[in-house]
């Protein structure tokens, strides 16, 4: 009986993924005191991760998964499958996260913020499991308005994020016209909607389809904070508490990031606009890499730092992509790990202390050690050191450039990485070998256990880095998986 | 002057009005500096881009998608003006960025 139960939810799993958090955040509105809701929060985002890791699992190693197709067009692929057990994952360590910090904004808007967060999450998810366009642009603007709430509320403290959250606005809502007319021009070029037909597609107009996939990356782009387009980025984030960077700065970027990724990975293998589009995701990438390096180096506040580092993070994401290759593919999914990880750490690790300028990270390792750990472990993977997960991906994309003759795409991963080790560097010089000038703002007690996601990330940033067997395999099988259906 | 017997089409006239549309529309978003200017540029490259998906013939669905998003985009958009006139006194883009200067000069809020 429970087998039966068990393979209900399995072929009802893609809808339930979008449907839990939704419900979860429905159930928010109507919870009582914040730590109860906190708690429901957490309830419906562990269910959720559990669906998605449980799916991914079955998908990417069956290959063949029958959905249940309930009145929503769905469709299953590698890069969508990997990408949603990834956010989900994500999204269960950041409501966790935030629970010590809930009081910072206060009783009401910390619930609406827990509600806001499960939608960003719930629209993504159904972003990367829609079958047509519309439905992709559907799910990713529910995300990036939610995404935009959270930002806006949490102006409590600082009124910052609320000028952060009108540039996410604007800088968002031309991105949405841009996908929009793509779209468009796009579903007239090439005759339908459905992303999973545009590889094999007639295209009978491929100048206009070509246009039309760039400005639906564009569009996307704008939202992934990937450079020049990031302008809402570190001032949503750079001053704002753990709801925006962990909620924003992690969880909405790497959905945004992960939409990209499968978008791109379809219009790339479409034979007719394949070489246009690779080309715009390369010169994108190309510049995010340089830009958010330059930027994180001159840096004095660490939550910028961290945007900047996952701008050129986001880059590397980009340039694996437009190799248009499994191995290609395989190494944007490995990149969007190692930016969860380091960001899950490098933000987790700032909001235990609430730290926000670099010079409150001074002798942060004798009042906060563990969350120093996490910082540290984020800092290595960032700059690609190593035995990281940060190393792993980069490699990756090293290996899949050489391999296709990009050396000069091999050569800005490895500018991106020195580049690392210089803020990566400086981050840790100021933890450990500097005298403390503040002291711990964090919260003690029993809410130190929401450091837990942090320290979690930064143990996966180095585990996976030592025994990555288990990721390269979902991750290839994912991308073949994408390549396949497409050939 | 219109020939016999050719096909007629609106199409491509519909499509160069909606690219203007959007383009008029996202260069007022992004330039002005007046926050409520802007959002009424953002509403025109919505509507730009709403025109844009009839001119292609996109399905109805995708014509609501659309509207439902520009909706919400100029409710937040509203409420978000109002948020930082009450914060910042004002809704000019520059001021409001000087003011975040001067917030950033003298550190983080306690």
């Amino acid at each position: 009986m429970n087998g039966y139960y068990v393979e209900l939810v399995r072929a009802h799993a893609p809808l339930l993924m979008i449907a839990t958090p939704l419900v979860g955040a429905a159930l928010m509105l109507v919870s009582g005191p914040a730590r109860m809701s906190w708690l429901i929060a957490c309830a419906a985002a562990v269910i959720c991760a559990v669906i998605s890791i449980d799916f991914a699992a079955t998908v990417l190693t069956r290959l063949a998964q029958p959905i249940a197709q309930v009145g929503v067009a769905l469709f299953v692929d590698g890069i969508g499958t990997f990408s949603a057990a990834l956010l989900s994952l994500v999204l269960a360590l950041v409501v966790v996260a935030v629970g010590a910090t809930l009081k910072d904004a206060g009783a009401s808007p910390a619930l609406l913020s827990l509600a806001l967060m499960l939608a960003l999450a719930a629209g993504w998810i159904g972003a990367l499991m829609a079958r047509d366009l519309v439905a992709v642009f559907a799910g990713v603007e529910a995300a990036w308005l939610a995404a935009t709430g959270l930002t806006a509320i949490n102006a409590v403290r600082d009124r910052a994020p609320l000028n952060g959250a009108f540039r996410m606005l604007t800088l968002g809502g031309v991105g949405s016209a841009l996908m929009l007319l793509g779209i468009g021009m796009l579903g007239r070029a090439a005759g339908g909607l459905e992303i999973d037909a545009l590889p094999l597609a007639q295209i009978r107009m491929p100048n206009l389809a070509g246009a039309g996939a760039a400005l639906v990356v564009l569009g996307l782009a704008v939202k992934a904070g990937v450079a020049p387009l990031h302008a809402w980025s570190a001032v949503a984030i750079g001053r704002g508490g753990s709801m925006i960077s962990l909620g924003v700065g992690t969880l909405g970027i790497l959905g945004a990031l992960s939409v990209l990724t499968r978008f791109s990975a379809y219009a790339i293998t479409a034979p007719e606009i394949g070489a246009a589009i690779s080309a715009a995701l390369a010169s994108l990438g190309a510049v995010s890499v340089v830009v958010g390096a330059v930027q994180a180096v001159g840096s004095r506040n660490l939550l910028r730092l961290t945007v900047y580092a996952g701008v050129s993070q986001a880059g590397c994401v980009l340039l694996s992509v437009a190799l248009g290759s499994p191995a290609g593919f395989a190494a944007a999914l490995m990149q969007l790990v190692a930016f969860a990880a380091a960001a899950l750490a490098l933000y987790g690790g700032a909001a235990a202390g609430r730290v926000q300028s670099l010079d409150m990270l001074d002798g942060y390792a004798t009042r906060a050690p563990l969350a120093s750990a996490a910082i540290t472990a984020g800092a290595l993977s960032l700059m690609g050191a190593p035995l990281t997960i940060g190393f792993l991906g980069r490699w990756r994309l090293v290996e899949a450039g050489v391999g296709a003759g990009w050396w000069w795409a091999a050569g800005l991963v490895i500018i991106a990485s020195l580049a690392g080790v210089f803020y990566g560097g400086r981050l840790i010089e100021r933890m450990y070998f500097r005298r403390a000038n503040a002291t711990y703002a964090g919260e003690g007690g029993v809410w130190r256990v929401a450091l837990a996601p942090a320290l979690l990330a930064a143990i996966a940033a180095i585990a996976i880095g030592l025994a990555p067997g288990v990721l390269l395999s979902a991750a290839a099988a994912a991308s073949h998986m994408l390549t396949g259906l497409a050939a | 002057m219109i020939t016999a017997g050719a096909p007629l089409s609106l199409e491509p006239t519909l499509a160069a009005f909606a690219c203007a549309l959007i383009v008029i529309g996202a260069a007022a978003a992004l330039v002005l500096t007046n926050a409520i200017k802007r959002l009424a540029g953002l509403v025109i490259a919505g509507f730009g881009a709403l025109a844009a998906l009839a001119a292609f013939g996109a399905p109805g669905g995708a014509l609501i998608a659309g509207v439902a998003v520009l909706f919400a985009q100029t409710a937040l958009g509203a409420a978000i003006v109002a948020r930082l006139q009450e914060s910042y006194g004002s809704v000019a883009a520059a001021e409001v960025d000087a003011a975040d200067a001067e917030d950033d000069a003298r550190g983080p809020a306690s």
